[in-house]
């Protein structure tokens, strides 16, 4: 049986062996056309004629040009681009066929060298159907960028204009929707020009969907984006490349065979780091801080951890609205409309007016409960938060971005700061793109301080701004990267200054202090927080820090549950630097697979 | 001429081209658009310039590679497909007919080339000229055109650029075989070898396992596992032959009629 089951094994693959390309279309034009008008005497002015034989030209110029858009990258305001960034760009089109992995240290901008390749694919022509998958944590980052910086509409799923996969060329999904059936169908039967995948480590099992799906898409170009290619061992980085060139490593077997040393699959056979070098180079660009330190100054985050004592009718409001809330958890209610009474709660009086009202709307208080809550939160002349915050800028006259998740917290930031004399301007997720850019305008030229409910920010630069205030807390740890990613990004001169707010005994606080603080999140990036979070169900992170609070009888008992997560989530940030530092001892430290130093080598 | 001369010329030519209003100071250019290019340019006025300085300092479009209102510059251009009459200075009645080509080689790499046929209209050969064109304003050539002779002319210049071509258009497609084969070797040796390395690890289990029913699944799951590669080997030659797809377009993008 295994015998004759090996035999015709063998056959088909030599049958494979025999395949031709097939795939040959040469197209000459028919005699009607041009043709049939000159027949037809159908006759245009010569500058049309020299029109069209000019750009024709300037198109063949561009097509073989080594990075067409190159002129129009440095000019470009709203973006810095970076010698590696460039260089990558060229390397990918020209030297390794629109198909690498770029792996850069973090925080050397990726995104921006992806989207260099797609906008000169996509400018000559070498491109029509592109198709970018990302955690969906980043898709807004994407759209952003494309559009703010590289002028490219993309379309994501949740874009009011999404038909369907097949109706838009270039189209924005997560890893995870993409994996859907009916989805991953629908996008295994196109033929895509460029694939480029986002966060790529997440790709480093083969047996996953996400992997399967990536493999079985029809495409010319792939792209994968990842700091990290390996987290744990060798075979991820064997996987990502399968994907990239299918049996360019062998199999399995026989690259462990013959360059892993041990057991662990982390050990690179010494003796043969040379021809393994060249290898890896066809398919991997990747740069390293230490290389871009002489032209890219990097700054660092400084975290000021506020957790506030709140005053006397701050902490009865809260925890009068706290008790509600833990009431009805206990009764099965809603939990996601309980996550937000607390949270608005722990944003700030108004906010907390804002939770009481919609309580009421939903019937979960009655009018009395709601006047007699409402009445005690007017009694609170000014917030503990807004009182530190205002001491603060009061002696600073540099530009501060505030950040809060909700709109009732934004109106009474700004109406007490323009009592006090600020010159303060607001950003709206809902304002339109005019609007926001004039607020961005203002808040560069005059404003000293900006009042913003999106993490976002359509991409815009506000490396002028170099405070950030979390006046309250998100929940999700990539929203807070978000925040801070708006100011500390490449091209940022100064050490970012992040202030966080919390009242103590607040939810807010025990996350802060307990969780964010203890694995030092604010000093993050954003691809190191994807790997410690990318297992986390969407918003299942957030429900249990919820359970946990409203499980929580006494405060003792609140931070004994939350110093276990956070212990936990120490050990996890230590494992996985731990895991990733030794990978790049013992493996990419031994390899040049950088960009610049290629280029000095072919004496540019 | 350099190539953001070539820029600049197609640029202004176009704009003056299609009647809009333009205006210029210290290097800015305003271009009112005819109602007719409104739409397709999304605004009724486009202020741009040539040098990066200005456009840093006026805050106007840099017009260059990777600029939008470029890119929708050439494309409409490229799409009028037209014809046009011309002579040389000392001209005769001798008529050549010259064919412009866009020559676009695309698949795993790619060329692209601009390239022109002169054919005689007697003749129906190939003939070169070398002499300058003038735009000609008199259409009366036209009327000495016939049906059988234009088709003759058109079969010609194809067959021209055919032999013009044969050689580049052999090399490309034998570079992007050489390249398909290339992949394709690589991944069924790989597939195979997987397969193989399955199939004698069942080999090597009947010696050791001797639970007839743990034997039974083992050999079970490494079957199971060898048809779903050999599933992905057929999926990966499809995606293969996509992805070295050959598409050698000749587009016929112009044509002259010369008065020599």
């Amino acid at each position: 049986m295994n015998k004759k089951l090996f035999y015709t094994v063998i056959d088909l693959g030599n049958c494979l062996q025999m395949s031709e390309l097939e795939n040959i279309k040469i197209r000459f034009p028919d005699k009607f056309g041009i043709n049939e008008k000159l027949r037809n005497k159908q006759v245009h002015n010569s500058e049309f004629l020299d029109l069209t034989l000019q750009s024709y030209k300037i198109l063949a110029f561009l097509k073989n040009e080594k990075l067409a858009i190159t002129e129009s990258l440095k000019a470009n305001k709203n973006v810095s681009i970076f010698d590696h960034q460039i260089l990558a760009a060229k390397r990918i089109k020209n030297e390794l066929s629109g198909t690498a992995l770029l792996a850069d240290e973090v925080g050397l901008g990726k995104t921006i060298e992806a989207c260099i390749v797609i906008k000169e694919f996509l400018t000559i022509g070498l491109a029509k159907r592109v198709l970018i998958l990302a955690p969906p944590s980043l898709l807004p980052q994407w759209k952003d960028e494309l559009r703010s910086k590289f002028n490219l509409d993309f379309v994501s799923q949740n874009d009011p204009k999404f038909i369907d996969i097949k109706s838009h060329n270039l189209l924005l999904l997560s890893h995870s929707s993409a994996t859907y059936p009916e989805k991953a169908n629908a996008l295994q039967d196109i033929f895509w020009d460029m694939v480029v995948v986002d966060e790529a480590h997440s790709m480093k099992n083969a047996e996953t969907q996400k992997h399967q799906l990536v493999k079985n898409l029809i495409k010319r170009n792939l792209l994968l984006l990842t700091a990290t290619p390996i987290q744990n061992n060798l075979e991820e980085l064997y996987n990502m490349i399968e994907l990239l060139h299918p049996g360019y490593l062998g199999s399995w077997k026989q690259f462990q065979e013959k360059y892993i040393l041990d057991t662990n699959v982390r050990r690179i056979n010494p003796a043969l780091k040379n021809q393994l070098q060249d290898i890896l180079s066809n398919v991997i660009i990747r740069t390293t801080r230490k290389e871009v330190r002489s032209y890219i100054k990097f700054s660092n985050r400084i975290p000021h951890t506020n957790i506030l004592e709140p005053t006397e009718s701050e902490r009865k409001l809260y925890d009068e609205i706290t008790q509600i809330v833990r009431n009805l958890y206990f009764e099965n209610y809603n939990s996601l409309a309980l996550m937000t009474y607390q949270r608005l709660t722990s944003s700030s009086t108004n906010a907390s007016k804002r939770a009481l009202y919609k309580m009421k709307m939903n019937e979960v208080i009655d009018e009395e409960r709601f006047r007699e809550l409402t009445s005690l939160a007017n009694r609170i002349p000014l917030d503990s938060k807004f009182s530190n915050l205002q001491k603060i800028l009061e002696g600073d006259s540099s530009k501060y971005l505030i950040f809060t998740e909700f709109y009732a917290t934004q109106d009474y930031i700004q109406k007490n700061l323009l009592e006090s004399g600020f010159d303060v301007t607001l950003f709206k997720g809902k304002m339109s793109l005019d609007e926001k850019n004039e607020s961005i305008k203002r808040f560069k030229s005059n404003s000293q301080i900006m009042i913003s409910t999106g993490a976002g920010g359509e991409g815009q630069n506000f490396q002028f701004c170099h405070n950030i205030v979390n006046y309250d807390l998100p929940w999700n740890p990539m929203k807070v990267e978000q925040r801070i990613g708006r100011v500390h990004r490449i091209g940022q001169t100064n050490d970012v200054q992040v202030h966080n707010y919390a009242l103590k005994g607040t939810i807010e606080a025990y996350i802060l202090e307990l969780l964010f603080t203890k694995i030092q999140l604010f000093n993050m990036a954003l691809g190191e927080l994807d790997l410690m979070f990318e297992d986390s169900v969407s918003g299942g992170l957030q429900k249990t820090w919820f359970k946990e609070y409203m499980m929580g009888t006494n405060e003792q008992e609140i931070i004994n549950k939350f110093s276990v997560l956070g212990e936990d989530w120490k050990n996890r940030k230590e494992q996985l630097h731990e895991a990733v530092d030794d990978f790049n001892k013992t493996v990419f430290d031994n390899f040049d697979l950088s960009a610049l130093s290629r280029d000095e080598e072919n004496g540019n | 001429m350099e190539i953001s001369r070539k820029i600049q010329n197609l640029t202004l030519t176009f704009l003056k081209t299609i009647d809009s209003d333009i205006s210029e100071k210290d290097g800015v250019y305003v271009a009112f658009l005819p109602e007719q290019y409104v739409s397709y340019f999304g605004q009724n006025q486009i202020k741009f310039t040539f040098d990066e300085k200005t456009a840093d300092e006026k805050n106007c479009e840099l017009i260059v590679p990777g600029s939008k209102i470029l890119y929708q510059i050439i494309t409409n251009c490229s799409n009028k497909g037209p014809i046009s009459l011309r002579y040389t200075e000392n001209h005769s009645d001798k008529l050549i007919l010259r064919y412009h080509f866009f020559v676009n080689f695309s698949s795993s790499q790619n060329s692209s080339e601009y390239y022109s046929v002169d054919i005689d209209y007697n003749s129906q050969q190939p003939e070169k000229i070398q002499d300058i064109t003038i735009p000609n304003m008199d259409n009366s050539s036209l009327s000495k055109l016939q049906a059988e002779n234009i088709t003759a002319c058109f079969t010609s210049s194809i067959e021209e650029l055919k032999s013009q071509f044969k050689d580049k258009q052999r090399n490309f497609i034998e570079k992007i075989k050489k390249s398909f084969q290339n992949d394709l070797e690589l991944f069924v040796s790989r597939y195979d070898a997987e397969i193989r390395e399955l199939d004698e690890s069942i080999n090597e289990k009947e010696n050791s396992i001797h639970d007839p029913s743990i034997m039974r699944e083992y050999r079970f799951n490494n079957l199971e596992k060898i048809k779903k590669l050999e599933k992905d080997k057929l999926t990966l030659l499809d995606s293969l032959q996509e992805k070295h797809k050959v598409d050698l377009n000749f587009e016929l993008i112009a044509c002259e009629l010369i008065q020599c």
